[in-house]
């Protein structure tokens, strides 16, 4: 059985965490110290900012990473869905072959009796399917 | 000679009415239950990189908030500051949310090829057998009731023959993609697992700084301020509680989903199973939890 881990991702959020760690320490010295209004601005934009800026930024490229490989790997996978949908599109398809059988053994039928009426009535049957798709046909075209 | 004839078509009507019994037991109930479970653990993963965000700006938002008593606070540079800092995370959200929507398209798949339904055209056939049996020759019907019987159930055993085989192969090729689905899961996790529980813990260590030491100073001077931001801020502290918990189920269903992919293709011939239908009832039973914790954030 594969085993799904990620360890060049895992190497760049371990260096995300620790960049994170020295900002937060620096965010609880501020927390737990009193600072002039300078001091405290300074340790904010000098050091904790910069740090979760960069943490981030690590953790990005891991995910990306992670991302990559999981897309590699399940390339197939998405091979196979498209066939499955292509499949379950042909299914419907055959459904609707089954509906225009009908009618077309109708239209077979009026015949046979040899009432006009009948044909007429059993072609008007077939007709809204073929409106339907040269509507479509009309559509794609234009 | 008529006899033989008649002996011919009861033959045929035994043969169609046995085979049809014998492939009336498919069921892909379990299948069913699994794709259903899949998507739902797909479409439930899209909150947590919307999470992930949120708090990223939240702990901006607070510890500019909490610089310092007598600090400026500009909104202008605390956004760009936010922009800056949480940018990355908003720009990763674009890249893991296909792997959910893959899982999610994965799972309803699985569920229409397993859909009751589909393998039974009986109501088109229905309309079928009707036109046959409306076809006249003159004023009598062109076919002989036993004939239009024998051809109607030879019709409905194949179509759904047809449907199911097609239907079974798919749902197989599916449930073999072990290395695609493991590593779909395995990248859920893992972002759920280092990049949101990451940025929950960072943000509640950042709340127990601000409860613990930054609002005693400002409350000496702003108490009303200093004492309603500490009741907010132990709000967020719970909704944070909510999120990790939900994390963990997340991880945990995930888990059980890759063993429930090996276990319906390993049963997929023996659909009444107990210990399948035990995991799957364990498996839906682990995204309930989620999504209903997921309700509560």
């Amino acid at each position: 059985m594969p085993t799904h881990t990620f360890p060049e991702a895992d190497a760049l959020a371990d260096l995300a965490d620790q960049f994170t760690a020295v900002s937060i320490a620096l965010y609880h010295f501020r927390c737990f110290n009193t600072l002039t209004a300078e001091e405290a601005r300074t340790i904010r934009d000098k050091g904790e900012v910069p740090l979760d800026t960069l943490a981030n930024l690590l953790r990005a490229q891991a995910i990306d990473q992670v991302v990559q490989t999981a897309r590699a790997r399940s390339a197939e996978l998405e091979a196979a869905l498209k066939h499955a949908e292509g499949t379950l599109e042909k299914i419907k398809e055959f459904k609707a072959a089954i509906d225009i059988a009908a009618k077309v053994v109708n239209l077979g039928g009026a015949i046979l009796s040899g009432q006009p009426k009948a044909v007429l009535e059993a072609i008007k049957a077939l007709k809204p399917k073929a409106k339907a798709k040269s509507a479509e046909l009309a559509e794609a075209g234009g | 000679m008529k006899s033989a004839q008649w002996r011919r078509q009861y033959r045929l009507a035994a043969l169609v009415t046995l085979v049809a019994a014998m492939s009336g037991c498919t069921n892909f109930g379990p299948v069913r239950t699994f794709g259903d479970e899949s998507k739902k653990l797909g479409a439930a993963f899209a909150v947590f990189p919307d999470a992930t965000v949120d708090i990223c700006r939240a702990d901006v938002m607070l510890r500019e908030q909490a610089v310092a008593p007598g600090s400026t606070f500009n909104l202008g540079d605390v956004r760009a500051k936010t922009d800056q800092i949480c940018g990355p995370l908003v720009a990763s959200k674009d890249a893991i949310l296909p792997l959910a929507r893959l899982l999610e398209q994965y799972g309803d798949t699985l569920a229409a090829l397993a859909d009751k339904e589909l393998p039974d055209y009986s109501v088109n056939l229905d309309a079928l057998e009707k036109s046959v049996n409306g076809l006249k020759l003159g004023d009598r019907p062109a076919l002989a009731p036993e004939q239009t019987g024998a051809i109607m159930s030879l019709g409905r055993f194949l179509s759904r023959l047809a449907t199911e085989r097609v239907a079974r192969n798919e749902i197989r090729k599916l449930l073999e993609q072990q290395e695609g689905v493991q590593a779909t899961t395995a990248a859920l996790r893992w972002y759920v697992e280092r990049a949101h529980k990451t940025q929950l813990n960072s943000y509640d260590k950042v709340l127990d700084g601000s409860l613990r030491g930054m609002l005693p100073q400002f409350e000496r001077n702003e108490p009303l301020a200093a004492r309603s931001m500490m009741v907010s801020l132990q709000q967020e502290r719970e909704r944070l509680a909510v999120l990790s918990t939900a994390a963990d189920s997340f991880i945990g269903a995930a888990g059980k989903l890759d063993q429930g992919r090996a276990q319906v293709l390993a049963k997929l011939d023996q659909p009444d199973d107990k210990e399948l239908l035990r995991q799957l009832r364990e498996l839906a039973e682990e995204v309930r939890t989620l999504r209903k914790q997921l309700r509560a954030e």
